[in-house]
């Protein structure tokens, strides 16, 4: 069956994100018939989470919500600092949200120091230095990523003013189901300084070979 | 294997080095040199890393860095690799040109700058240290199976090539480094060595061409294979018309002016073989390599032939 994933996985080759009616253990259903592996994007924390506005005192010290509050959160990709981030994030709301999704795509390309500029991030132990694109795909947040060159810096302004271009995704019905590749597109929150009561469910995976 | 001695993480903090190097600013040539000269020991290390990272960890009683360099245990332990000395000897002898008593200096200019009083890197002048040190980064580049615009960027390539260029040898160091490291590569192929990663980048016939307009089979200059000269620049067209003997009718009937054939001079701008993953991808690398610098193929009449005006019978 799996149909509204595989559904979804097909549409959103040119935009990179597609939307449908549905709810989480329908996602999670249909990505355990395809295969797909949920990955949590905190060590140890299961791979579906509830995301909700936070101010910094509330949140988790190493997290957008802990710098950015209840505001707007800057365009990312989600689980950058992982050493292999997820293909696929998947976001639900049941109810309805005044709050947007933003969503950005390389659809035009990026800039020769967007594959060059080197960043580094931090984990202990297992910190690494990455690009922010590499073999065709995106890994980017500046809540973990820490440029450490010039081209890097330019990196940060260019995703920056990408802010201003990206397509503003409206929960306005109950069971909206939002599935963004996660290679190709950079998303965030819109300020949620209004909204403290929004919930949105997140869940992330890892494409088998066949799918991706 | 764990990330101390993965290549491609050594690739990238090369790359972070040599950015650093080439950023726009306020850095002086001492502080430039000092980069470029860890981005030359890292790319040293992630050369010999991507062929065994057994080659870059440094053994020691209990062997523990060659246990979690060859992915047998898991571990904290401290990464120790061996001593750029020993790294710069082992590429000397794995990747030709590659030249250990030059890149010793860049390594000692180091020392001398992070551990004496000495500035170092002074002892030859920026505008010959720099072709010096492309050189020997360009040979290890090779190795990697990379080239200097994956390195540096394409917007910092053309610096880099002109440092090449400066250096009377750089074209005949190039040659040998590819085809020595196609020669190796073949090698490793035969013997079944390769590792998994370079194997699943081996690409075919096909994938291999550059799909320009002409192409001729010749054999490689690495691995005496049949490779593929190819180009798109047509430099001379001949235009082989069929011979008349006679001066009857039956001479000029139409069947023979079927007999009349172009053949094509082309300018070869790219060459590369299927059975060592050779790519030789200017004319001046083909020329180094002893390479027909043109080759002949047929031409298509009608692209060649001057049109006759139409028939008219006033």
């Amino acid at each position: 069956m799996a149909r509204m994933l595989e559904d979804l996985l097909s549409r959103s080759r040119n935009t990179g994100w597609a939307t449908a009616q549905g709810r989480i253990d329908q996602v999670q259903f249909d990505a355990k018939m395809l295969g797909w592996t949920p990955v949590p994007i905190r060590r140890g924390a299961s791979a579906v989470a509830t995301l909700r506005p936070l101010d910094p005192a509330d949140a988790a010290p190493n997290s957008l919500s802990a710098r950015y509050g209840k505001g707007a959160q800057p365009l990312h990709t989600d689980g950058a600092h992982l050493p292999e981030p997820p293909d696929i994030v998947v976001l639900t709301c049941e109810t309805t949200s005044t709050t947007p999704t933003l969503l950005w795509n390389n659809v035009g390309g990026v800039p020769g120091f967007v594959q060059h500029g080197v960043f580094l991030i931090g984990r202990g132990n297992d910190s690494f230095f990455t690009t922010a694109y590499a073999q065709g795909r995106l890994r980017y947040d500046p809540g973990c990523m820490l440029p450490s060159d010039a081209r890097a810096h330019q990196t940060v302004q260019f995703f920056e003013d990408a802010a201003s271009a990206a397509t503003e995704y409206q929960w306005n019905e109950p069971g909206q189901v939002l599935f963004i590749d996660n290679r190709r597109v950079l998303h965030a929150r819109a300020s949620a300084a209004h909204e403290p009561q929004r919930e949105i469910q997140r869940v992330s995976f890892r494409l088998n070979r066949e799918a991706s | 294997m764990t990330k101390p001695f993965d290549h491609e993480s050594l690739w990238i903090k090369a790359k972070l080095f040599i950015n650093r190097a080439m950023d726009d600013g306020v850095r002086s040539f001492d502080e430039q040199a000092l980069w470029s000269a860890l981005a030359l020991e890292l790319l040293a290390k992630a050369a010999l890393s991507r062929v065994s990272p057994l080659l870059i960890a440094e053994p020691n009683e209990e062997g523990t860095n060659l246990l979690i360099a060859s992915g047998l245990i898991q571990g904290d332990a401290r990464f120790t690799s061996v001593r750029a000395k020993t790294l710069m000897a082992r590429c000397h002898k794995a990747f030709k040109p590659f030249d250990q008593a030059e890149a010793m200096k860049i390594i000692n200019g180091r020392n001398e700058y992070l551990h004496s009083s000495g500035v170092g890197f002074l002892a030859i002048p920026p505008h010959a240290w720099w072709p010096r040190y492309w050189a020997q980064a360009a040979t290890l580049v090779t190795a990697l199976d990379r080239d200097i615009e994956e390195l540096v960027g394409a917007d910092r390539e053309r610096t880099v090539t002109a440092y090449l260029e400066q250096n009377a040898r750089n074209l005949e160091q190039r040659t040998e480094a590819l085809i020595e490291r196609a020669k190796q590569r073949r090698q490793q192929w035969l013997d079944g060595t390769l590792s998994a990663k370079v194997t699943a980048e081996w690409k075919t016939g096909h994938s291999l061409s550059a799909q320009m307009a002409h192409s001729e089979a010749t054999t490689c200059p690495a691995c005496g294979s049949i490779g593929l000269l190819e180009g798109d620049e047509v430099v001379d067209v001949e235009i082989n018309y069929p011979e008349v003997t006679g001066y009857g009718p039956e001479e000029y009937e139409v069947s023979d002016w079927d007999d009349t054939s172009v053949t094509l001079t082309v300018g070869a701008d790219y060459f590369s073989c299927p059975f060592c993953q050779l790519i030789l991808n200017s004319y001046d690398l083909i020329n180094q390599a002893e390479l027909d610098t043109q080759f002949e193929v047929e031409g298509d009449v009608d692209d060649y032939l001057p049109d006759e005006p139409d028939y008219g019978n006033d």
